[in-house]
């Protein structure tokens, strides 16, 4: 049953985020600009400004399963218009580390293997590889032939470079790894 | 010469090679050096503030301590989201105290302020405007670049040191100084659609062939960006964008602020990579060089 | 030996809750001079003022100190207490032990010890307290109205029907504001120049009403009561009494500028009335535009006018005038809608103001009141509107709500519908607020009867396209963007405080809010009336307010002038402040802090018989700040009630 009762919502949740958005999340009167100037709202399940009603209400597990946490590109337009300056883009952020956190199964999966195959590239390098991200993407994706044609493309014009560079800075690399493993 | 660091980023070590050797080329014509942070690492964007606050900031942060022992007051980045997460993570170790008294002695950063974050459109743009002009050696009449800022060079304000989130003018007013006439248009910086590129590749291509046509409607015949994503996106990926609005309008050259400005600037156009553009942008330079040297009388 | 009674007053438990207000009362029964001391739960009630009455006879006593809430609330009704056992009301003393002490903490034990040191200071200074009188001063009955408006006219016809002469002060070149320029007014659709002109003639015919026209106040002096006002008619380069207003002038004059009452939509001469029914129907010259003044050239107007009344050479006139009560009526400026760049770049000539439509639709205004694309003239089919743009958005400074538009937006609409049946009109909202009479009915026509669709959601971005504006907005309840292809869109432009609002605070000693909107003295008591003395508000200068709301507030304000005016004199503050003669240096550092210019240098004889100059205070002027005092480098002006012995009393209790 869909209907919403104070006690299955989860007011410290609302803190939670509050707290690691740094936005004042109460101060949102539902007035929409976020919804409007988004320009993939017409892509999301739960639009910017149900996120933050979402968020007074604590409906957390409908958050972190949302596809709006995966598609939110931190365009901050809504940022940048909003009349109670909350920026949804920071929430989105607080949203999707939290959902990281939790181990929630991501709705956009591809998004989310995108973010995990970038920073594995980046841990072990210190330097993203297009061509090393762009695979890695495709064979957790299984879409293996996606964007092939526009490689070779991009290879016959010498823009891609096979091999990816490296930083010498070992200590950091592990510094880093360490970091995301804690995660 | 006035030696600003320079932290040139994955994308443009990388894919768009051809952003780093105009911008360099163009910053020295201008009497900037800019000196490549020694052994910089990625900048985590966008999926470092996706999955770990902690290394959002971590992963900036080593560059601004480097930058610091390099003996350098100001870095500049000619990627919007290189430059975007450098300022951010400086705010963030303004804001948070607690993560900034355990980051900072890691990183070698003595102060979040230490170091001046600008963009590279930043940099060019604070020099004087005379200054500029003295030095166009081709005047590129008949260029009518719709310039594209996009998010993260004009968001959020007061952050990135432009005036007009809604219409920044930073990039048009460098665009006159060449002679090219700059379209106005209302899209300038309106998402592109970014990481999703890889990922969402459907969403990606629908913003972008929003962002052509607007361009277009405002009279442009090709578009400058300051970012790679934005590149990639209205570029590499504008064939597929017209296929799924069925564009039957010629394709809209893209480049970056700095070719054009190089061009300018008198450096040959060989040696800069427009044979590296998907969108073919030989005709468009044909038309504007050639219309220029009948002037010019070179 | 003063003999001092204490009495303790529990304010039901306001006080009660925090402070041990038997423990205060015990231990003022030490203090030096307290022959009575008790505690009682309301000290403002008749049993707890007839406590006082008793124990003044039963105990003799000739001070009294009451410990309760602030003075400004019921010193007034302890003051008239202690009077009527025959004390003189200013051996009457008040400790603030609620907003002061059991307000501000939960801490019951610091509280009762504060609330004990400051009932101690009290009886410190009531010790040393002076028997004070007031004296009678006299009253000019005559008021001054700022601004023109409806507000205004509707203030200075209360006042001059009630027997008094009003000046009223107008800068623009006739009377008549913001109302002047509305097409139609809502709940009733009637017509608002045909509801209000005939106000604006009743208040140029009234003998009692003297009009300036294109004139300012420029400077106020002296107080309530006795105000002396400086101001400034600016030169008009018209002779008012030869011009017969037949407007042969304006039709020949060659100069062509934007027209400020037609906000923008109009063009008018550099000889002009602002619109036809203007009071005066007189003209004026913009000396700004005028080929006469700028290059020295042209003279038509002077040439082609029948009468002779062109004065090319005329001067501003300066007048002061003696009045006794101020009205403010400044009205309100329009929120600049530029500022949201994300509105087609701040400006489209397709995007207007809800004035500027006002101008649009009027059968008076620049395209006869056919409603046009002002780009290209077309018929529009949709037609957006926009509310709150620069009302409740912090991002701009202006969270508040402006309160007219969501009304005035549902009669656009219907005034739209009028015009045209098959349009399709939209309006973006956040919420519809109609509290008022008939508004809600009013609104839910303009949706059911006249077919405006109403969308909940703030718009984020418009931008042309072709020849049409995208509107970008959302359905929140739907939970959807919406994007609208608009022929015109209206913005519904909050409301904000003059622009040079601050300025006219300063010259009136009055105070403004952190909008700059103009402070009421209090929120909820006294809504019409400033801090200052004989200076009132009426209209959208203290807030954003309707037609309805601007009359109601205008005719209370003229009532509070008039009450003044029905007292045969003042009785002046006996709390003044007074120079030691004898001790004076005078360095006149008190001349130069005083506000209220109350302070003069008189020349006095030595006793070897010399003469000097020392300061004197105008206990009819002096409003009892204490700045001279404050100031004085000999320490020799007090001020009565507050003498630096008293305060010096109070600090050494403090102290102890």
């Amino acid at each position: 049953m869909n209907i919403i009762t104070p006690e299955k919502t989860d007011k410290q949740f609302l803190e939670k985020i509050e707290k690691e958005s740094g936005q004042n999340l109460t101060a949102c009167n539902q007035c929409g600009k976020c919804t409007a100037g988004c320009p993939i709202a017409g892509f999301f399940d739960i639009m910017p400004h149900e996120v933050m009603r979402s968020l007074q209400w604590g409906l957390k597990d409908d958050l972190l399963n949302s596809h709006f946490i995966w598609l939110c590109v931190n365009c901050m337009a809504c940022r940048e218009r909003c009349p109670r300056e909350i920026s949804v883009s920071e929430v989105a952020d607080a949203l999707r580390r939290e959902a990281v956190k939790e181990g929630v199964k991501p709705a956009e999966p591809d998004v989310a293997t995108f973010h995990k195959n970038f920073m594995g590239v980046i841990t072990m390098n210190g330097r993203l590889h297009e061509v090393m991200l762009t695979a890695l993407q495709n064979v957790f994706t299984f879409k293996p032939f996606k964007d092939a044609m526009l490689g070779v493309g991009l290879f016959l014009k010498g823009r891609l470079k096979l091999l990816p560079g490296r930083i010498k800075d070992a200590g950091f690399l592990k510094l880093i790894s360490g970091r995301l493993k804690k995660n | 010469m006035k030696k600003i660091a320079y932290f040139p980023g994955c994308s443009l070590a990388g894919m768009d090679a051809e952003y780093d050797e105009a911008s360099r080329l163009a910053a020295r014509e201008l009497g900037i050096e800019l000196v490549e942070v020694e052994d910089w690492n990625c900048c985590g964007a966008t999926s470092g503030h996706s999955t770990d606050k902690e290394l959002s900031v971590m992963l900036p942060g080593r560059t601004l301590g480097t930058v610091e022992k390099m003996g350098l007051d100001t870095v500049t980045a000619a990627c919007a989201a290189c430059f975007s997460r450098l300022v951010t993570a400086q705010e963030i170790l303004k804001e948070d105290k607690e993560m900034a008294s355990r980051l900072m002695p890691e990183l070698g950063i003595s102060s979040p302020d230490a170091v001046k974050v600008l963009s590279l459109l930043r940099v060019i743009a604070d020099i004087p405007k005379d200054e500029i002009a003295g030095k166009i050696k081709v005047r590129l009449e008949g260029l009518k670049p719709a310039c594209y800022y996009g998010c993260l060079i004009a968001r959020p304000s007061g952050l990135v040191g432009e005036e007009h989130p809604e219409n920044p003018m930073a990039m048009d007013n460098l665009m006159s100084l060449t002679g090219a006439e700059p379209v106005r248009w209302y899209h300038k910086t309106e998402c592109c659609g970014a990481a999703l590129s890889l990922s969402r590749t459907d969403i990606v291509l629908a913003m972008n062939a929003k962002l052509i046509k607007m361009a277009r409607d405002a009279g442009a015949n090709c578009i400058v960006t300051t970012c790679p994503l934005c590149f990639t996106n209205l570029d590499l990926r504008q064939p597929q964008a017209r296929k799924v609005v069925n564009e039957t309008a010629p394709p809209m050259p893209a480049f970056y602020f700095s070719e054009i400005l190089a061009l300018a600037l008198g450096i040959p156009r060989k040696k800069l990579g427009f044979d590296k553009h998907t969108i073919d942008v030989g005709p468009l330079l044909d038309h504007v060089l050639g219309a220029s040297a009948g002037k010019g009388g070179e | 030996m003063p003999r001092i009674g204490v009495f303790i007053c529990h304010c039901g438990i306001n006080i009660e809750k925090t402070v041990d207000t038997a423990k205060v009362a015990e231990a003022a029964r030490s203090f030096p001079g307290v022959v009575f001391a008790a505690d009682y739960k309301y000290m403002c009630s008749d049993p707890g003022q007839n406590m006082i009455l008793d124990a003044i006879r039963e105990y003799n006593l000739d001070r009294i100190v009451v410990g309760a809430c602030s003075p400004s609330l019921h010193e007034p009704t302890f003051q008239a207490c202690v009077a009527k056992a025959d004390l003189n009301p200013y051996f009457f003393e008040m400790a603030n032990l609620r907003e002061q002490v059991s307000w501000v903490t939960h801490d019951r034990e610091m509280a009762t010890e504060k609330a004990i040191q400051a009932v101690r200071m009290a009886v410190a200074k009531a010790g040393k307290s002076e028997p004070l009188a007031s004296q009678s001063l006299p009253i000019t009955k005559k008021a001054l109205v700022i601004g023109g408006g409806i507000s205004g006219i509707q203030a200075a016809l209360d006042i001059a029907e009630a027997g008094f002469p009003v000046i009223l002060v107008e800068r623009e070149p006739s009377i008549g504001g913001r109302m002047a320029q509305l097409d139609k007014t809502f709940p009733t659709l009637d017509c608002s120049a045909c509801i209000l002109t005939p106000k604006m003639v009743e208040a140029a015919r009234n003998p009692n009403i003297t009009i300036h026209t294109y004139a300012e106040v420029e400077n106020v002096a002296g107080f309530i009561g006795n105000f002396e006002v400086t101001i400034r008619k600016k030169a008009r380069s018209i002779d008012m009494s030869k011009c017969t207003g037949c407007g042969v002038c304006y039709e020949k004059c060659p100069v062509k500028v934007p027209n400020k009452f037609e906000e923008g939509t109009g063009e008018r001469k550099a000889i002009y009335v602002p619109f036809p029914q203007a009071v005066p129907n007189k003209p004026v010259i913009d000396r700004e535009v005028c080929l006469h003044f700028t290059k020295g050239k042209c003279g038509i107007c002077a040439k082609m006018c029948p009468a002779e009344a062109v004065v090319y050479n005329q001067e501003d006139e300066v007048i002061t005038e003696k009045v006794g009560a101020i009205i403010v009526a400044t009205g309100f400026d329009l929120f600049d809608t530029k500022r949201y760049e994300e509105y087609a770049g701040g400006a489209h000539p397709d995007m207007i103001t809800s004035l500027q439509f006002e101008r649009l639709i009027n059968a008076s205004g620049p395209t006869q009141g056919k409603l046009r694309r002002p780009s290209d003239g077309k018929e529009p089919e949709t037609i957006v509107f926009i509310q709150c743009v620069g009302s409740r958005d912090d991002k701009m400074g202006r969270p508040y709500c402006s309160r007219i538009c969501c009304m005035y937006t549902a009669k656009q609409t219907i005034l739209v519908r009028e015009k045209f049946p098959n349009a399709r009109i939209f309006v973006f909202f956040m919420d519809i607020r109609t509290a008022g009479k008939n508004y809600e009915e009013f609104c839910r026509r303009a949706i059911e009867d006249y077919n405006a669709e109403y969308i909940r959601g703030r718009v984020s971005k418009i931008y042309p396209s072709g020849d049409k504006l995208i509107v970008e907005g959302s359905d929140t309840i739907l939970g959807r963007p919406v994007e609208i292809a608009a022929d015109l869109v209206v913005l519904a432009a909050g409301a904000e405080a003059r622009a040079d609002a601050k300025d006219l605070a300063r010259m009136l000693g009055i105070q403004t809010d952190q909008y700059n909107f103009f402070s009421e003295a209090h929120a909820k008591l006294r809504p019409v009336e400033t801090m200052t003395g004989g200076i009132f508000l009426a209209g959208a200068c203290q807030f954003p307010r309707d037609i309805p709301d601007c009359v109601a507030s205008a005719s209370a304000s003229a009532a509070k002038a008039l009450a003044l005016f029905g007292k045969p004199e003042l009785a002046s503050l006996p709390t003044v402040a007074k120079v030691d003669e004898s001790r004076c240096s005078g360095c006149m550092a008190c001349l130069s802090v005083c506000p209220y210019s109350a302070v003069t240098m008189e020349e006095v004889k030595n006793k070897s018989g010399g003469i000097r100059e020392v300061a004197r205070v105008n206990p009819g002027v002096c409003q009892g700040c204490g700045a001279c005092a404050a100031a004085c480098n000999a320490g020799v002006i007090d001020l009565l009630g507050y003498t630096n012995e008293q305060i010096a009393c109070q600090v050494d209790a403090a102290l102890l």
